[in-house]
C-alpha cells in the first residue's frame, strides 16, 4: 500500500513540474503508457495477497482516476496558456490602413505609339490595323520582291510549318490592303503594329518591335509632301527647332527611296555618344510609293502617286529617353517600366 | 564592302577631305556606317569610333628598315639581337623575341619603332596602348624595337613580327607606307555594282567630277569557245 502511496506523490510532483506540452506527453507515456508505472501497478492487483487484494485494487483504481484528472487539468492549462500565447502575438490590428493596391499603367511602347498615333491623326491620317501573320505574297511578292529577289535578304523571315505563310516582317503589307480596300479612293492612313524578324537578340535589335508604317495615295502626292509630313512630324515629337536630312537610300518598294535623319537632339549636331559623333540620328526609311507596289493596290500608276514611311516605335523611344537596350522593352523589369 | 582609300586612288582622285567624301557618298546611298584608321591620325571633321583607331605611326618615330645581322642574346635563349639600319645615322641593335628572326638572318625588311612611339603593348593581356622606352632586357640595352601587327594595331596577329616586301624602301615612314583609311561601306541590294573597287571608284569619280582611271585589260582569246557549254539558269531580271 505504501507504494501506491508514494507512486502518486511522485508522479503528481513531477506532473507540476511539467512546463510544457512536450513534457505533459512525457510524463503521460511514462505513467499511463504501455509499460506505464500506474497501469503495471493497476495489473499487480494479481500479486496481491487475497486479504489485501479489495483495497489494494480500489486504491490502485483511485489513484488511476485521481491521476488521470490532475493530467487531463494540466494539459487543458497547458492548451489555455498556448492559445492565450499564439492570440498576442498573432495579435491583428484590424484598424490599420490596408496596404494599397498597386496601381499599373500603359507600357512605354503604348505610350509613345498612342503619342506618335496623335500627330499623326492631326494631320488627317487614319489608323489601319493589318494582321501579324502575313502570307509571303503580301510581306513580298506585292511589295516588288519576286522570289529569289536579292533585297529578300535585308529581312530576316519568321517562316511557319505552313508554306508561304510567314510573320510580317514589317508593316508594308498592310500597305497592300489598304490600297486593295479603298481603290480608288485616296488614301491617307497610318498603320501601327508589331513585326517579326528572326535574329540574334543583341542591344541593338529585337526578334519583335512595333513599327509605324504611313501611306498617303492620291492625285498629285510628290515628294515635297512626303518631307513637309515628315518634317512636322518630327518637331511635333522631338521639339519644334530639329533639323531633317534626306539621304539616298533602298527599298524594293518605294522609288525613289530615302532615309530620314534628324539633327541629333543632345548636342544639335555637334556630336556625341548618342549619335556617336556624327550629329544625326536616323529616325526612319521612306519613299515613293513604287509603280508596281500602286498597280498591286489596284492604282493606275499613271495617275495616281503616293508616298510612304516606316519607323520603328521602340527605335523612337530609344531616341527620346535615351535608352541604349533594346531589350529592356520586352524584359518586364518594373525597374524600368517604372520610369514611364 | 571595305574601302581602303590608297587602293581606291588607283582608280580615282580623292577630294581633300575624307569627311567630306564621307558625307557625299552616305548622301547618295552608299552609307558609310564605320571608318577605320590604320597608322593614321584621326581625319579633320570626322568621327572615329575608339575601337577603330589604332595607335598613330609618328613620321620620325616609325620607320622601315633592314635587318643587318641577327646574333644571339648573351644571357637568354629566346632572345636575339637584331642590328637593323634603318636610313638614318648608325643602325640600331634591338633586342627582340620575335620567333621569325633566327640568329645569321640577314637582308629581311621589317618595321623599327624608336623610342617614344606609343603602341599596343604586345605582353599586356587586355590592349591598352603604351609609349616605348629604352630598356635593359637581361642586361642589354635597347632603345628600339621590331614590330608586330598587333602592336602596330593593324590586326590581332602576334605570331611574330611583320616581314615586308623586299620592295620596302629602308628609311622611309610606314605611315606613307601602309598607313591608310579604310571605308566601310553599307552596300544596298540596288547598288550591288558597287561591292568592287572599282564600282566604288566609279560612283566616287562621278559624284566628284573626277575622271575613272580602268586598270588596262589586256585580254587574249585563246583555246575553245565556251558558247553552248553552259546555259544561264536563272536570269531574272529585277526592276
Amino acid at each position: 500500500m505504501s507504494d501506491l502511496a508514494s507512486l502518486e506523490q511522485r508522479a503528481l510532483a513531477e506532473l507540476n513540474a511539467c512546463k510544457d506540452e512536450a513534457e505533459l506527453r512525457a510524463w503521460h507515456a511514462k505513467y499511463f503508457g504501455k509499460q506505464g508505472e500506474v497501469l503495471l501497478a493497476v495489473k499487480k492487483v494479481g500479486e496481491v495477497p487475497p486479504a489485501e487484494r479489495r483495497a489494494y485494487g480500489q486504491e490502485a483504481n483511485r489513484i488511476k482516476e485521481a491521476l488521470t484528472k490532475a493530467y487531463e487539468a494540466a494539459s487543458q492549462k497547458e492548451k489555455e496558456k498556448a492559445l492565450s500565447r499564439d492570440l498576442e502575438s498573432d495579435a491583428l490590428d484590424v484598424t490599420l490602413p490596408g496596404r494599397p493596391v498597386r496601381r499599373g499603367r500603359l507600357h512605354v511602347a503604348t505610350q509613345d505609339l498612342r503619342r506618335i498615333t496623335a500627330i499623326f491623326a492631326d494631320m488627317g491620317f487614319q489608323v489601319y490595323r493589318s494582321r501579324d501573320v502575313e502570307d509571303d505574297l503580301t510581306n513580298f511578292e506585292l511589295l516588288n520582291m519576286p522570289p529569289h529577289h536579292p533585297a529578300r535578304d535585308m529581312w530576316d523571315t519568321f517562316h511557319t510549318t505552313t508554306p508561304g505563310v510567314l510573320l510580317r516582317t514589317h508593316t508594308s503589307p498592310g500597305q497592300i490592303h489598304v490600297m486593295r480596300e479603298c481603290c480608288p479612293k485616296p488614301i491617307r492612313v497610318i498603320l501601327p503594329g508589331m513585326c517579326y524578324r528572326y535574329e540574334a537578340i543583341t542591344a541593338r535589335s529585337e526578334i519583335m518591335f512595333q513599327q509605324v508604317e504611313g501611306l498617303a495615295v492620291g492625285n498629285h502626292v510628290t515628294m515635297t509632301d512626303l518631307k513637309g509630313t515628315i518634317i512636322a512630324f518630327a518637331r511635333r515629337l522631338f521639339g519644334k527647332n530639329r533639323q531633317v536630312r534626306i539621304r539616298s537610300s533602298y527599298f524594293p518598294f518605294t522609288e525613289p527611296s530615302i532615309e530620314v535623319d534628324m539633327d541629333c537632339m543632345v548636342c544639335s549636331g555637334k556630336g556625341c555618344g548618342l549619335c556617336k559623333g556624327t550629329g544625326w540620328l536616323e529616325i526612319m526609311g521612306a519613299g515613293m510609293v513604287h509603280p508596281v507596289v500602286l498597280k498591286n493596290g489596284g492604282y493606275d500608276p499613271e495617275r495616281f502617286s503616293g508616298f510612304a514611311f516606316g519607323m520603328g516605335v521602340q527605335r523612337t523611344s530609344m531616341l527620346m529617353y535615351g535608352i541604349d537596350d533594346i531589350r529592356y522593352f520586352w524584359a518586364n523589369d518594373l525597374r524600368f517600366l517604372n520610369q514611364f | 564592302m571595305k574601302v581602303p582609300l590608297n587602293w581606291l586612288r588607283d582608280y580615282v582622285d580623292l577630294p581633300g577631305s575624307i569627311a567630306g567624301l564621307v558625307e557625299r557618298l552616305t548622301l547618295a546611298g552608299l552609307e558609310v556606317g564605320g571608318v577605320r584608321l590604320i597608322g593614321l591620325p584621326e581625319p579633320e571633321g570626322l568621327h572615329v569610333k575608339q575601337e577603330d583607331r589604332g595607335p598613330v605611326w609618328p613620321p620620325d618615330k616609325i620607320i622601315i628598315g633592314k635587318v643587318l645581322q641577327v646574333e644571339r642574346h648573351p644571357n637568354a635563349d629566346r632572345l636575339t639581337l637584331a642590328t637593323v639600319d634603318y636610313g638614318a645615322g648608325q643602325p640600331k641593335t634591338v633586342v627582340t623575341g620575335a620567333p621569325n628572326l633566327k640568329v645569321g638572318d640577314r637582308g629581311q625588311k621589317v618595321i623599327l619603332a624608336l623610342a617614344g612611339s606609343v603602341l599596343f603593348d604586345g605582353h599586356a593581356n587586355e590592349k591598352v596602348l603604351r609609349e616605348l622606352r629604352p630598356n635593359k632586357i637581361r642586361g642589354v640595352s635597347s632603345d628600339a624595337m621590331v614590330c608586330s601587327a598587333y602592336e602596330l594595331g593593324i590586326s590581332d596577329e602576334h605570331e611574330g613580327i611583320i616581314l615586308l616586301e623586299d620592295h620596302a624602301p629602308v628609311g622611309t615612314p610606314l605611315a606613307d607606307f601602309m598607313g591608310d583609311t579604310v571605308l566601310d561601306i553599307d552596300v544596298l541590294p540596288n547598288m550591288a555594282r558597287c561591292m568592287s573597287m572599282i564600282g566604288v571608284a566609279r560612283e566616287v569619280a562621278v559624284l566628284t567630277g573626277q575622271t575613272l582611271r580602268l586598270p588596262a585589260a589586256d585580254l587574249v582569246a585563246a583555246g575553245e569557245p565556251v558558247e553552248d557549254k553552259d546555259k544561264v539558269q536563272n536570269n531574272r531580271r529585277y526592276r
